[in-house]
């Protein structure tokens, strides 16, 4: 199980940044083509696509790795076992928010499959779609793993930070 | 959306991360309205991703991630404190003039706060700085860096406000300079009283400042040519952000030789949590934002706003000390995102340039970066230095106050901030 975990997020990694590297490469690839007077539509209508997909990949790494900004003045000030209960509070709200996020999701694309992408015909607008419920399944899985680590409080400090990497 | 507005903050308060406080609040408006589609949250959040102005903000985080591995940052470093050697407050002065510097390759105030603590802190310790000061200044300089083109807010504020990001990239230069100016003498003067010595008291040696200018050269020809780029049609403000990782890749790889393929990919790894932290906080900002527009909420407070007083220079400045308040509790993109859509209309109503309220309007926002008790800026340039917050807010105050002051001076003269855009783009 942790072996496959950590191939997950190395795939995971690697698309993001690949993603983030394409979303460069089309955009300036369009606008030299753009400069010798030959355009190409598809390199922006390409570079949103990964845009998207780069977008929800690396929020689920930001949260993973505990990047997502919060505000624990109050927090910090409260009995720890209050802390607890809010933090689990809280995770219980996203897992709920997460879970909208994925169904509706996975039926809009279902549903819209015939609205194309750009214009363009044999491209679903659903691809892009997509995105949505996938990054919120991973922020799912992320969550899972933060909510068992709470849960079991004698390992917590130890894989505190380090699991986060 | 009163529910709405009071979940958002009540989920702050309770720690969640805002991205998901402003996504869970924003949902709730549509638990309330039954008769909308429950498929627009999810519509809302991937457009956001759909925008092509939007396109840039991944792209300069990634920019600004790169710049610190292709030597960049240390050559402007070399270049700050030639410019600034004899000036008082020695490393104070420096961190200011690198923050607008390195404004031209980077767009974010966090990212900027963050690097030039670790830079710069300890060094500033060692020389028995006030610690309060010394972490107030590495904060508050980077307030410079996000007003110098490229700066995220500027894309933020042009993609909900509908404004020529071009014209708000030349409107930031003047403010940028001002604010240098504004924090350099109120460093100079808490300096004198203090007795923080100079970097060097005596002349540069023969061609020392024309090496550090040299090496500083690439990253200071950036925002030049990038509005050059822009007025002439080069590029479209959607292909700025590329050009900017282009630029400092190749000035890593090609000029500097030193980057490589793999410090370069640990730069594009190292930017990826931070480039879903923004714009997961942006895409599901839209699920909120529905709200906003349907209840006619910018209507309702122009009306208020408006009962007060009617001249455009009283609207501004009360407009920008309501945002100054809010950003005591919330940070610069989320008041951009927010703010800006229910702010520029009333603006525009009375005949504001939307150019000149978006600066003056940026910069009052990215304070609320450094404002207590909550800004991601203070929280990171304050756990870097091991500084109290109590410390850094009394560290802060004349910073805030000269920050404010220069505010104020671009409300009341609007040519500061659009003779230079008015210039490049044409009125």
């Amino acid at each position: 199980m942790h072996t496959l975990f950590r191939v997950g997020i190395r795939v995971e990694t690697w698309t993001a940044g690949i993603l983030l590297v394409a979303m460069v490469v089309l955009v300036l690839l369009g606008g030299i083509a753009r400069f010798l007077h030959v355009p190409l539509n598809w390199t922006l209508d390409m570079a949103t696509c990964a845009f998207a997909w780069a977008t929800f990949l690396c929020a689920d790494i930001a949260w993973r790795r505990g990047a997502l900004m919060s505000v624990d003045l109050l927090m910090r000030r409260l009995p720890a076992r209050l802390q607890r209960a809010l933090l689990l509070f809280n995770y219980l709200l996203i897992v709920l928010f997460l879970v909208f996020l994925f169904v509706t999701g996975l039926w809009l694309s279902w549903a819209s499959w015939a609205r194309s992408f750009r214009g363009i015909p044999w491209v679903s607008y659903s691809w892009v779609t997509l995105s949505l419920p996938v990054g919120s399944l991973l922020m799912l899985l992320t969550t899972g793993f933060k909510v068992r680590r709470q849960l079991r409080p004698d390992t917590h400090a130890a894989e505190g930070e380090k699991a986060s990497c | 959306m009163l529910i709405v507005t009071l979940a958002f903050f009540v989920l702050m308060v309770i720690g969640m991360p805002v991205a998901f406080a402003i996504g869970i609040s924003g949902a709730l408006f549509f638990l309330q309205q039954p008769a909308l589609p429950f498929t627009i949250p999810v519509q809302r959040t991937v457009s956001q991703t759909q925008n092509f102005a939007l396109l840039a903000i991944p792209l300069f985080i990634m920019a600004g991630s790169l710049a610190n591995r292709s030597g960049i940052t240390q050559r402007l470093l070399a270049l700050a404190s030639v410019i600034t050697g004899r000036l008082r407050g020695g490393l104070a002065q420096v961190t200011i003039a690198l923050s607008a510097m390195m404004g031209g390759v980077s767009g974010s105030a966090i990212a900027d706060a963050a690097m030039q603590s670790r830079m710069l802190g300890g060094e500033m310790l060692r020389r028995n700085m006030a610690r309060g000061f010394a972490t107030a200044i590495l904060g508050f300089s980077a307030l410079i860096t996000p007003i110098v083109p490229p700066g995220i807010g500027m894309v933020l504020f042009g993609s909900v406000g509908q404004v020529s990001v071009g014209r708000l990239f030349a409107g930031g230069i003047v403010p940028a300079l001002l604010l240098w100016l504004a924090f350099s003498v109120t460093v100079s003067l808490i300096a004198r009283r203090r007795g923080y010595p100079p970097e060097r008291t005596s002349r540069l040696p023969r061609g020392e400042a024309g090496k550090a200018l040299r090496g500083g050269v690439w990253a200071l020809l950036f925002p030049v040519l990038l509005l050059l780029g822009l007025r002439g049609g080069v590029f479209t403000p959607s292909e700025i952000g590329a050009f900017a990782v282009a630029y400092v890749a190749a000035v890593g790889f090609l000029v500097h030789r030193e980057m490589t393929a793999r410090s370069g990919g640990e730069a594009i790894e190292a930017s990826l949590a931070d480039v879903g932290a923004v714009m997961l906080l942006i895409a599901l900002s839209a699920i909120f934002s529905y709200g906003i527009v349907l209840e006619r909420l910018p209507e309702t407070i122009s009306s208020v706003i408006v009962g007060q007083t009617q001249s455009l220079i009283g609207v501004e400045l009360l407009i920008l000390a309501f945002v100054l308040v809010i950003g005591f509790f919330v940070d610069a993109t989320v008041l951009i995102i927010m703010l800006a859509p229910i702010f520029l209309p009333v603006v525009q109503d009375l005949d504001g340039d939307p150019v000149h309220f978006g600066i003056v309007f940026i910069i009052a926002a990215t304070i609320g970066n450094f404002t207590p008790p909550v800004g991601a800026a203070m929280y990171a340039v304050c756990t870097i230095m091991k500084c109290p917050v109590e410390e850094y807010t009394r560290g802060a105050v004349p910073f805030f106050i000269a920050a404010v002051a220069v505010i104020v001076l671009l409300v009341m003269v609007p040519q500061l901030v659009l003779f230079l855009p008015d210039a490049l783009f044409g009125r």
